[in-house]
């Protein structure tokens, strides 16, 4: 379980650790003040200075970039076709290039991130300029493609997203725009259920390497939590009303169930994750007490008495999970 | 980038110093496994709090049906002393509480009995105003008594909003732009002052919730400038919700400096060697370009309060907020575009070249 897989003294310091561990330790209450006071101490003069440097380089950088952006906003109207791609390719040249200087510092990944959106600017500019007729589906999908090289390079996770993103978005409006299916938004979902499984497999599996490429365990846990909630709605759906014949919500609510496996399973059996684990029981908590609304509000009609029993399942529930999954983190820790 | 500041390397150094025992580790390693059980992350906290919602309101649908089919019409007066009984029991549950279902409950309970006074006496009175009140003072009395982080939390930013409706209710003006100053200072004070460490239990919960409501007041007043801008609005309204932007700018000004020397002082050098000086102008020249756009400043006050209290998740809700902000910002209709860049490049080049001070500070410190 990632919060509590390590000796609990290898924690960080917070205020209400030292308080328990100073409470086993019966020392005087000066010394323990003492003690708390060390604790919370501020980072040291080097950690500042490094902190203030990269914090406001990220800051300069990105604040003078959105400046020059707005000034040329300000002048939009009166600019012409090529300087208006000049520029965009100008500044997305000067990053990608400075970026090329130290490809692993935090700053020239930030760097490759800017040219990334820069490059879908451009492309938007150049669509609009020349009105080239192109589908809006195709600006996302060679986007993605052309950054493709630089979030390789750049191993920089919100990059990557970003990727995902423009794929999700690209494939929506390809589905949306060009197949003009009747179930197009099975289609749709489907797809992008796919593309975040694939997008959490591929991290996991290089997480697998001996130095992985990306370390960022909040990029998974972003692409689980917003395929739960994608499906959750439709599911809901399937749930209160199982007889509405919604064949997005019968889909939903089978993708649901398989990710709510498939998610479980490698969480707990391969690589513990809580977060994980409480995405899968905040989803199944959700299906299930609609589905026992339905039941005891609807099929049986137990009025006020319905109410009651709701409150009471909401309680075991939410009572179980925090047990279960307190009791599987104190397992990971022992 | 976040320096790790352990409970071994804390002990250890107690140990050194000879205020803990030469056996400190293992006993405190023991208290701690125990402690852990206690134990509850965040995202297991939002289930926790968004599941004891729901169950209030089921709860609540029962309780006002019960009364509804035993009094009749009296539900109000009813409800108001179902209230006043349902709080102080679920405080009493969780205080005796040993297991998690009486914790839940315990929750439900004070949830329910809050809404069930609030809604009685709001409308027996018929009054937004007394409702507002009564959200408001049972909040802060339960923020003190009922020992439940997720609790804590959300009735901070129920205050929050009952004050702000209050303050609505009597257009008060610039009432907006005080609530976000107040939100500034309390984890400020929260997390800085030493006396108040005792209190960090009841207090950790407060000062997380008013950083949250900092940035959503500040993207509120952001939203509503690039909705509607200061044209066309009513006075009143303008005042309440359009407030003039310096004074919280130079607030979020004063309280940096004011950080800024705090953390001198704990470095053991005077605020007016290089370092500091520099950190202190750099805050001074942005916050008076930035004069305009409090909001810049004020989550720059958070970046560097999350730094200083290594607090990774306040680092990241600021940034996020940053990064919100300047995407709304370019919509805002109270400056020119023209105006906005000119201020945005401005700030951009003075962090440029507070950056590249402090990174010769570095170079001079490794050295």
């Amino acid at each position: 379980m990632t919060p509590s897989a390590h000796d609990p003294l290898d924690r960080r310091a917070t205020l209400h650790r030292m308080h328990v561990a100073l409470g086993a330790l019966d020392v005087p209450a000066a010394d323990a003040e003492r003690v708390l006071a060390m604790a919370a101490r501020t980072p040291d003069a080097l950690a500042w200075r490094e902190f203030l440097a990269t914090m406001l380089l990220v800051l300069g950088a990105g604040m003078a970039l959105s400046g020059i952006v707005t000034f040329f906003a300000f002048n939009w109207a009166a600019l012409g076709r090529l300087p208006k791609m000049g520029v965009i390719a100008t500044a997305m040249s000067i990053c990608a290039l400075v970026a090329l200087r130290q490809p692993t510092h935090l700053v020239s990944r930030v760097l490759l991130f800017a040219a990334s959106v820069l490059l879908g600017a451009l492309l938007a500019v150049f669509g609009q300029s020349y009105q080239t007729g192109a589908d809006p589906w195709g600006l996302f999908a060679v986007w993605a493609l052309l950054i493709l090289p630089w979030a390789i390079a750049a191993t920089f996770t919100p990059l990557w997203l970003l990727v995902i993103a423009l794929i999700d978005v690209g494939y929506g409006l390809y589905v949306g725009q060009v197949l003009e299916l009747s179930h197009w938004d099975v289609t749709l979902m489907l797809g992008v259920v796919a593309v975040h499984v694939l997008a959490v497999m591929a991290f996991e599996a290089q997480q697998l390497r001996r130095q992985p490429w990306l370390t960022d365990t909040w990029a998974p846990r972003i692409l689980v939590a917003a395929t739960f909630l994608m499906l959750l709605g439709p599911s809901l759906t399937m749930a209160a009303w199982p007889g509405s014949g919604n064949r997005l919500s019968a889909v939903s609510l089978g993708t649901l169930t398989f990710m709510v496996v498939l998610v479980g399973a490698f969480y707990r059996l391969v690589r513990p994750d809580a977060f994980m684990l409480t995405a899968v029981a905040g989803s199944v908590m959700a299906v299930v007490t609609t589905a026992i609304g339905r039941v005891v509000m609807v099929t049986l009609d137990l009025g006020v008495f319905g109410l009651m029993v709701m409150t009471g399942v909401l309680v075991l529930e939410v009572t179980l999970v925090v047990t279960v999954l307190r009791k599987l983190a104190q397992e990971e820790a022992a | 980038m976040m320096p790790r500041l352990t409970v071994r390397q804390v002990v250890g150094e107690g140990i050194a110093s000879g205020w803990l025992p030469a056996d400190a580790p293992e006993r405190a390693r023991d208290a701690l496994v125990t402690a852990a059980r206690e134990e509850t992350p965040w995202y297991l906290r939002i289930l926790i709090g968004g599941a004891a919602w729901v169950g209030a309101i089921f709860m609540l649908g029962t309780v006002i049906g019960l009364v509804a089919i035993a009094l009749g019409e009296r539900v109000d007066a009813a409800a108001i002393l179902l209230g006043l009984l349902l709080m102080p029991a679920g405080v009493w549950m969780r205080t005796g509480a040993r297991n998690e279902l009486m914790r839940q409950a315990a929750l439900v309970l004070v949830i329910t009995g809050q809404m069930l006074l609030v809604g009685g006496i709001g409308a027996i009175s018929e009054s937004t105003t007394a409702a507002a009140m009564v959200v408001a003072l049972t909040s802060i009395v339960l923020i003190a008594v009922h020992d439940e982080a997720v609790y804590r939390f959300a009735a901070t930013l129920a205050v929050v909003t009952a004050v702000l409706v209050l303050a609505f209710d009597f257009k008060v003006p610039y009432a907006l732009g005080g609530a976000t100053a107040v939100l500034a200072c309390v984890p400020l004070i929260v997390w800085r002052v030493p006396a108040l460490q005792g209190r960090h239990r009841v207090l950790d919960a407060v000062a997380w919730a008013s950083a949250v409501g900092l940035c959503t007041l500040l993207a509120v007043q952001t939203i509503v400038d690039a909705v509607t801008g200061p044209m066309g609005q009513p006075p009143d309204m303008l005042r309440l919700l359009m407030p003039t932007p310096w004074p919280l700018a130079m607030l979020f000004v004063v309280l940096q400096v004011w950080l800024a020397t705090q953390v001198a002082r704990d470095h053991g050098v005077s605020p007016t060697s290089p370092a500091p000086l520099g950190a202190m102008v750099a805050i001074i020249v942005i916050g008076a370009l930035t004069l305009s756009t409090p909001a810049i400043a004020g989550s720059l006050l958070l970046m560097v309060l999350a730094f200083d209290r290594r607090r990774t998740g306040l680092l990241g809700l600021a940034a996020m907020f940053l990064v919100g902000f300047l995407g709304l910002y370019y919509y805002s209709l109270a400056l020119t575009l023209l105006h906005k860049s000119v201020i945005l490049v401005a700030s951009g080049l003075v962090c440029l070249g507070a950056a590249a001070f402090f990174k010769a500070q570095v170079r001079e410190l490794t050295a």
